[in-house]
């Protein structure tokens, strides 16, 4: 991957072979910083300590096979609602795309309207609109959908941007050798600009699906079953706030590690770079 | 609903082989906790005169209300009483789950009213409310009624109606058995208090105990746990609550002095026809009135400065030659960018208390809305600084610039110049964080608050939801096309 090439030679000329006395430099502040650090480490295990929450009744029951069963039952949910909703961005994103990006005026301004609406209103927002307004117009969803709706439309805006900036990047000239070869606009885009589209903006869409698993941690809002649900009902059984917090979020923290991963890897794939995206 | 007299004898008679049954229950739990010095309210108030009190308070209620009659009549065609409760109150409907029924006062008064419409007592469905979905379920036409230690207030008035009171209640005091020290609400000063956030207790205990030092948590049983553990003094909540604690640890705990406060009335939330322009109107004058704009604001700039000088500095890390630093940074930045905001709140909000550490709400917002940011502004920037070419640093080498200088003249005003872009994006994004907390100006209240706040205050309507989502569309876009103005003066093209 590029960047990461052009990461080790800033790095490499900001600290070129260092000489003796810079490498004893180095030496002493890695002790200290080490030293530092697990001075850190050591408080924090301390206020742990000092306030009982070390206590094997607060970390027993991760033992339990039931326990992880019923986090897994949960995650199972946050997979199902953030998978779900990013299909759906992806279908919506890809329709205001089209239309962000249509010679007509009006499809256009369409587009720009729902894209920066989408983009600048806040995910909880759009839950309470799901939770609070649509009911009372006697329309009655699932929890799922509850989750789903909301989190795919505030994903829907910027997927229609990364995809847009896929298409900008593929090259002007290959479109007008496609028209003059005889091929008609529709099939130019979708045999010709897409498929390059699509690759250049893989990895983006990856990253973006992070947020779409972060939004909806609002789940607990509609008591929809996901992860963040079922580390309540954990808590209120085991009486163990903190613990059972600290792994649900070690486990959102692993989720989404793995997936920015697998954005780069499939950057360093495709040989691609990445589109930055606005994250929340 | 249309009452007979015929059919008022029936719940009457229903209420009182009901109540017979609920006192043989909790006689036995009452006579364990002879040490507490509780005026025996646990046998009071479930006993018969209570219930035949309560099925006539709620007939008088429903006469008066013509609306009510449509109400029963969609009841009695539905053939079922649908109603908002919970499984976990004692006394008032707590789950037996040996046999499986509700029992307690609110179990009790609900399936009267079940008999009373539709003739038998068992023909109801309940959906679990807590305190924060109370009124939506009603909003929502989930349920008919809440049946739910549902007190009266006049923000709640606004967006359903109620039947009764039923009930009444003060504040009560629980302490430890053996404290001697606290012996009613003029002794809490200087003690440490805890309370329920997002209930009536820190209000009320700020005008009656103004020098405790007052602590919120989420539940009852955390607080019962914090008392437990001799964590805090005093815990201050509903004397019905209190009643129950102590009815089921008996000689654990005392009741201390009398109750206080506000008289507090429970009634039996009924849904109500909101009314658009009125609740509209009501939204924007609030918006004026209490500042939430101003609040968001104040808190997007607070969080997004610091964020950006955590970044910086979290970046100088990434960058140094020294590996246990990189370590950190990398790790701090992995953590925090893949954290949900909701998330880490909470964990700041419930989970920071039980390690001694207790912020303000406003305090954890503060930090999460930093936290978040900090990384991804670190991420850009390392991007940004990537974009430098290398030989300028060789260069500034060769010219026997140190380290620290290269990094701050030619690195960091390199790399800020080509993040201007995704630095705006992650402004917009503070403010849309902030958003967690905007809606609940500076309330220590739960997340879930927030479902609340909007639920009693802003009706729940589609104009509340668009002038707000409005607002935050507005903001960004305007902040985007300053960012692309910036960018444009600012960027070095290479």
């Amino acid at each position: 991957m590029s960047t990461s090439t052009s990461r080790l030679s800033v790095r490499d000329a900001l600290f070129e072979k260092p000489g003796p006395k810079a490498e004893k430099r180095i030496k002493i502040a890695t002790v200290i910083s080490v030293a530092a650090l697990a001075v850190l480490l050591i408080l924090m295990v301390r206020q742990f300590y000092i306030t009982g929450q070390l206590q094997a009744k607060y970390w027993s029951f991760f033992l339990k096979y039931t326990t992880w069963r019923f986090l897994g039952t949960g995650l199972l949910g946050t997979i199902e609602a953030a998978a779900i909703g990013g299909v759906l961005a992806l279908i919506a994103g890809f329709v205001l795309m089209l239309g962000r990006i249509s010679r007509y005026k009006v499809f256009n301004l369409i587009s720009v309207v729902i894209i920066e609406f989408t983009r600048g209103v806040p995910t909880p927002l759009f839950i309470y609109f799901f939770f609070l307004v649509v009911p009372q117009f006697g329309i009655k969803l699932a929890a799922l959908w509850k989750v789903v709706f909301p989190v795919a439309i505030s994903a829907c805006g910027i997927v229609a941007e990364v995809l847009r900036s896929g298409v900008n990047a593929v090259p002007k000239g290959q479109r007008e050798a496609a028209i003059s070869l005889g091929m008609s606009e529709g099939s130019t885009f979708i045999k010709v600009i897409l498929p390059q589209a699509v690759r250049y903006v893989i990895p983006a869409l990856i990253s973006e699906l992070v947020i779409v698993v972060k939004d909806t941690t609002f789940a607990y809002v509609v008591s929809f079953p996901d992860l963040m649900q079922n580390a309540k009902v954990l808590i209120s059984n085991y009486d163990a706030l903190l613990s059972v917090y600290l792994v649900v979020a070690v486990i959102y923290i692993i989720i989404n590690y793995l997936l920015n991963k697998l954005s780069l890897y499939i950057a360093g794939k495709l040989d691609v770079k990445t589109v930055n995206v606005a994250e929340v | 609903m249309a009452a007979t007299a015929e059919q008022t004898t029936t719940a009457a008679d229903e209420a009182s082989s009901e109540a017979a049954a609920e006192e043989t229950t909790t006689e036995e739990t009452a006579a364990e906790e002879e040490s507490a010095e509780a005026e025996e309210p646990v046998a009071k108030a479930i006993d018969k005169n209570a219930f035949d009190q309560l099925v006539s308070s709620g007939v008088k209620a429903d006469d008066a209300d013509i609306a009510a009659s449509e109400w029963a009549t969609k009841v009695k065609e539905a053939g079922v009483l649908r109603v908002g409760g919970v499984r976990t109150s004692f006394l008032f409907s707590q789950l037996d789950e040996t046999d499986g029924s509700l029992r307690g006062f609110d179990a009790g008064l609900w399936q009267l009213l079940a008999n009373y419409i539709l003739g038998d007592s068992s023909a109801f469905e309940i959906t679990q409310v807590d305190s924060s979905t109370r009124e939506s379920v009603l909003q929502s036409d989930q349920v008919d009624a809440v049946f739910a230690t549902y007190s009266i207030t006049d923000s709640r008035k606004e967006v359903i109606s109620f039947a009764g009171p039923y009930y009444t209640s003060q504040q009560g005091i629980l302490v430890a058995a053996g404290n001697s020290d606290i012996t009613g609400v003029d002794t809490l000063a200087g003690k440490v208090v805890v309370t329920q956030a997002g209930s009536t207790g820190p209000d009320i205990l700020a005008e009656f105990a103004p020098e405790a030092e007052i602590q919120e948590f989420e539940t009852d049983q955390e607080a019962i746990t914090a008392l437990s553990q001799g964590r805090v003094d005093a815990y201050v909540t509903d004397y019905t609550l209190q009643l129950s604690t102590l009815v089921k640890n008996p000689g654990v705990y005392n009741i201390a002095g009398d109750a206080f406060g506000p008289v507090d009335p429970y009634g039996i939330g009924l849904p109500k026809d909101s009314d658009g322009v009125e609740f509209v109107n009501e939204f924007l004058k609030k918006i004026e009135e209490d500042g939430t704009w101003e609040q968001l604001w104040k808190l997007t700039a607070i969080a997004f400065s610091a964020a950006f000088v955590i970044g910086i500095i979290v970046t100088v890390m990434r960058i140094s030659p020294v590996k246990p630093l990189r370590v950190f940074a990398e790790i701090y930045v992995q953590i925090f960018r893949n954290i949900s905001g909701a998330a880490l709140l909470i964990l700041l909000v419930y989970a920071l208390p039980y390690l001694n550490m207790l912020f303000s709400y406003f305090t954890c917002v503060v930090i999460a809305t930093t936290l978040i940011p900090s990384a991804f502004c670190s991420e850009y920037l390392m991007s940004g600084i990537n974009t430098i070419d290398v030989g300028q640093i060789e260069a500034a080498r060769a010219l026997g610039l140190t380290f620290s200088q290269v990094i701050r003249k030619i690195v960091i005003p390199q790399a800020l110049r080509s993040s201007v872009l995704p630095l705006t994006n992650l402004l917009v994004s503070t403010m849309l964080t902030t958003a967690l907390a905007s809606q609940v100006p500076m309330n220590p209240r739960d997340l879930t608050g927030l479902v609340s706040h909007i639920n009693t205050h802003a009706v729940g309507g589609v104009m509340a939801f668009f002038i707000s989502a409005f607002f935050y569309s507005v903001t960004a876009v305007i902040i985007g096309r300053i960012s692309i103005i910036i960018d444009r003066k600012v960027r070095i093209i290479r």
